[in-house]
């Protein structure tokens, strides 16, 4: 039992409950269970549930320009709702109904996850430790742009193709032939000429595991044609023109997202302690399972 | 990528001097990747008891074929080059196995026991909730997601696209639907492979019953492309049902994207469906306040059984994550903040009909289900959640695809190079090259195929590296359904990332019918409407064949990262709705649905890219 009026929600959950009894046992003279009433809040609140519209003020706008047709028919809708609940209340639908059990223990939490976002703490500690552990979760991808002149083993078979391939280099290269122009050389490649910001797998995914190999082994970056090299579609001549290195980015370089994973950690492990809690207050037998 | 695609067939015309060669020439081909047969489950409670992935195919081979509920013969105006038959991976067959087949072995299982009772007795509607009750939760009744069940559904897909694939003349994929919809949030995948029935053998469709996470989905077809050689392309559903989930920010689990999710999202995802019958994805009019174009075909009712309400003001919820047009943009962010860009794909159109019949014409849609194939039944019942009737959905959506030859290969390979467009449903041929050196004559040119090709990138492509002073020019080529309407004009749409972060967007006008000048403000005047509301024709007097012309943009700035594609409009046609009005002898304006639209297509974009 200590343990569990050392956890706060308990306390705020308890005392909630208490104020939800003490308000309705003083409403329950004044309330007439078989008038309806609709006022403008609760007119409000219901079309908001309905149409989602977030914004406030929207939603005023909307609901005095309406015209008096829509506007009663909204009325009938939420008379409709209100008495069919009130009667299905009266009967005492809601008991042992599988649905709503879901739907109120969803309810409470969402309460118990708002309460654990609203006692978090991040410290520079926790960021250190979390980072430290999870280092491979912010690496970032390796990824290349650069353009290819393609010559297809398909229709010149791999020997010529490869052949004129090294002619093409020569000529790429005494002309100086640039990034933009190489499109106007050799066959067309069933994918693309130009591949930007690409990570390997993509690469791999277009040209084969090997030539994505190759090309992220390329040390040579900017205005020069290299090559030959062997795809699983023929030869290519290639040319680079930004080359980034996967790396591990340091705590500064991704302070925000590591914050954000630590406080999704921390609400996290702050639910789990509460639901323990909160199962906690209840004395627990479970009897013999089997008949 | 073990699977060598074989050029060895294709007629390439190249000279092998100097730099004459790369004038590969590609063929149009229209299909639909999308589509349901009885055998996925919704389908089937909705009164398509008997349509067959056989049947389907028949259909988009131009065969006739039995409409499932009027049992009238019917048959497509114009056939299809290709189709994916892209069943519910979840309880495919079971409900046809339980109330048509009478299959023992599932209808003697409790559960089984139970919705027979139902179906056979006075609540038929109840089995079909029950049943999709099950997957919605989440909570698979075990005997109906056996590995026996589950490879008989997957057999079927097997052997119908094995038997219809016609090399050079037709193809059929193998393919499913990946059904996943957290709190009515619509984050469907398309799935299909070019490869043989015996390889698709090999493994089982991954289900929404398997994970509802799209990552999990990437995770399990890199999985499976390492252990088994499977080469799979994921389509997302189009996003204007999703919540604002289909191109949210955040991951599944609403934590911010990485660049790992980023990865893989771009290595699986290269295509989106922009538009299909549940509506047009393109963007919104809330989104693209001076795009006079935008109020198209939208549909934003979630597929929310929960939130119909009153309907009266059921307003369309509309979130950023659910256009074409704005994913785009937030791509540009995410490139230049993680150096891969997530949302970096090509557009194309498909039905997602559940009729068996990928229909997308106007003038003879069979509905989005079986049960709505009828003008009375479209009047007389709103199916689905939000809508006052079936007129809000709409006759749309079809792939077009710049392919070599009509084989399974070669249609796959322009997928994955993003050579493909989207239609709303007239085929409209679209050309659209990205470079630098087009010229204006180049838009007059016979062979302006091969100049697009020699000279730049087809659309799907990158552009790199501007030349010093030098703008990017596209190459435009529309052409009209030769069996339809009229072309008003071509537009390019420019998105673009500011060096403060932001985006923005433009639409500028480029090409258009009947020598009309632009207005003082900017705008090009309404290209007329030749539809008679009363008998439902139209006539080809205003609008223009074919248009073409090479574009430079005006406002190039070689910093920013941009995308562009194109959208070609049709003259005003009437909607299927204002056909049906006709017959109904009805007022159109009471349908609450337009009597005519401008049909579209859309091109997949060219992206620029400053280089560092």
């Amino acid at each position: 039992m200590k343990v569990i009026l050392k956890e706060p929600l308990v306390y705020f959950l308890l005392l909630s409950g208490l104020l939800f009894y003490v308000t309705t046992f003083f409403q329950q003279d004044s309330d007439n269970s078989q008038e309806i009433v609709v006022d403008r809040a609760s007119l409000l609140s219901y079309i908001q549930q309905r149409t989602k519209i977030v914004e406030q003020d929207k939603l005023i706008k909307m609901f005095d320009r309406m015209p008096e047709d829509k506007r009663s028919d909204w009325v009938n809708a939420y008379v409709r709702e209100e008495a069919l609940y009130r009667e299905a209340q009266a009967l005492r639908l809601e008991e042992n109904d599988p649905i709503i059990k879901g739907r109120v223990i969803q309810k409470l939490e969402f309460i118990t996850k708002e309460y654990s976002e609203a006692t978090l703490n991040v410290t520079q500690t926790d960021l250190d430790e979390y980072f430290d552990k999870n280092k491979q979760n912010y690496y970032i991808e390796p990824f290349v742009t650069f353009t290819h002149v393609y010559f297809d083993s398909g229709t010149h078979g791999k020997n010529s193709a490869k052949s004129l391939a090294i002619e093409k280099l020569n000529e790429l290269s005494n002309n100086k032939v640039s990034f933009s122009e190489g499109i106007k050389h050799g066959d067309r490649f069933p994918y693309h000429v130009n591949y930007v910001e690409r990570t390997p797998d993509f690469i791999a995914s277009h040209f084969g595991q090997d030539m994505s190999d190759k090309i992220f082994n390329l040390k040579t970056i900017g205005d020069t044609w290299q090559g030959p090299f062997e795809s699983e579609y023929g030869v290519h001549l290639i040319m680079v023109n930004r080359m980034e290195k996967g790396r591990f980015p340091s705590l500064t370089d991704v302070s925000e997202q590591v914050y954000q994973d630590v406080q999704r950690e921390q609400i996290q492990s702050n639910l789990e302690r509460s639901y323990k809690a909160i199962i906690d207050t209840y004395s627990v037998k479970v009897e013999s399972l089997s008949e | 990528m073990n699977k060598k695609v074989k050029l060895s067939s294709i007629a390439l015309a190249i000279t092998l001097i100097g730099s004459q060669v790369n004038a590969g020439e590609t063929q149009l081909l229209w299909g639909d990747t999308h589509l349901h047969t009885s055998n996925s489950m919704d389908a089937y409670f909705f009164n398509n008891r008997d349509g067959t992935p056989e049947a389907a195919y028949r259909w988009a081979k131009g065969l006739p074929v039995i409409n499932t509920s009027t049992r009238a013969r019917i048959q497509i105006g114009t056939p299809l080059d290709f189709l994916v038959v892209s069943d519910h991976a979840e309880y495919m067959t079971v409900p046809k196995r339980l109330f048509t087949l009478k299959d023992k072995a599932l209808r003697e299982t409790e559960f089984g026991k139970k919705l027979v009772k139902l179906w056979e007795g006075e609540n038929p509607t109840m089995a079909g909730f029950e049943l999709v009750g099950t997957v919605n939760d989440l909570k698979p009744y075990a005997p109906f997601v056996t590995k026996e069940v589950r490879q008989y559904g997957w057999n079927q897909v097997i052997e119908a696209a094995e038997q219809a694939n016609e090399p050079g003349k037709f193809t059929a994929f193998i393919g499913w639907e990946w059904t996943s919809f957290p709190d009515a949030s619509n984050l469907h995948r398309v799935l299909f492979t070019p490869q043989n029935g015996k390889e698709a053998a090999k493994y089982l469709p991954f289900t929404a019953l398997d994970s509802s996470d799209p990552e999990q989905l990437w995770n399990w077809l890199e999985k499976t492309n390492k252990a088994v050689g499977s080469e799979i392309i994921s389509i997302p559903h189009n996003g204007n049902v999703s919540n604002g989930l289909m191109f949210s920010r955040d991951d599944f689990n609403g934590a911010p994207i990485t660049p790992g999710y980023a990865k893989l999202r771009a290595r699986w995802e290269p295509i989106y469906e922009v538009t299909q019958i549940k509506g047009d994805s393109e963007t919104h009019p809330i989104q693209s306040p001076n795009d006079e174009f935008s109020d198209y075909e939208t549909y934003a009712h979630l597929l929310d059984a929960a939130g119909v309400a009153s309907g009266a003001e059921m307003k369309e919820v509309v979130a950023e994550g659910d256009y074409a047009r704005r994913a785009l943009r937030t791509g540009l962010e995410f490139e230049e903040k993680l150096g891969v860009n997530p949302f970096k794909f090509g557009l194309i159109g498909a039905t997602d009909s559940h009729s068996t019949y990928a229909s997308a014409e106007e003038n003879n849609f069979q509905g989005k289900f079986s049960i709505d194939s009828t003008p009375e039944a479209r009047r007389d019942m709103p199916i689905m959640p939000g809508v006052k009737n079936m007129w809000a959905v709409s006759a749309a959506g079809l792939s077009a695809v710049w392919a070599e030859e009509n084989t399974r290969e070669s249609i796959y390979a322009a997928f994955k190079r993003k050579e493909v467009y989207a239609s709303t449903g007239p085929r409209i041929a679209v050309r659209f090259f990205g470079g630098y050196d087009y010229t204006a004559q180049d838009a007059k040119a016979n062979d302006l195929a091969k100049i697009g090709y020699k000279k730049g990138v087809p659309m799907g492509g990158d552009l790199v590296k501007a030349p010093k002073n030098t703008a990017p020019s596209f190459l435009i080529h529309a052409v009209k359904d030769p069996k339809d309407a009229n072309l008003d004009r071509i537009q390019v749409i420019k998105g673009w990332l500011n060096a403060d972060g932001t985006t923005a967007e433009k639409v500028f006008d480029v090409v258009w019918s009947d020598n009309r000048k632009k207005q003082k403000n900017g705008k090009l005047p309404a290209v007329g409407n030749t539809v008679d509301i009363n008998t439902g024709k139209y006539t080809n007097n205003i609008g223009t064949a074919q248009l073409s012309t090479t574009w430079k943009d005006p406002e190039f700035n070689p910093n920013q990262r941009a995308f562009y594609y194109a959208r070609v409009l049709q003259i005003p046609t009437p909607r299927y709705s204002l056909l049906d009005a006709i017959a109904l002898q009805m007022d159109v304006k009471e349908t609450g649905h337009p009597a005519t639209i401008q049909e579209r297509a859309y091109s997949s974009p060219i992206w620029y890219t400053p280089s560092k």
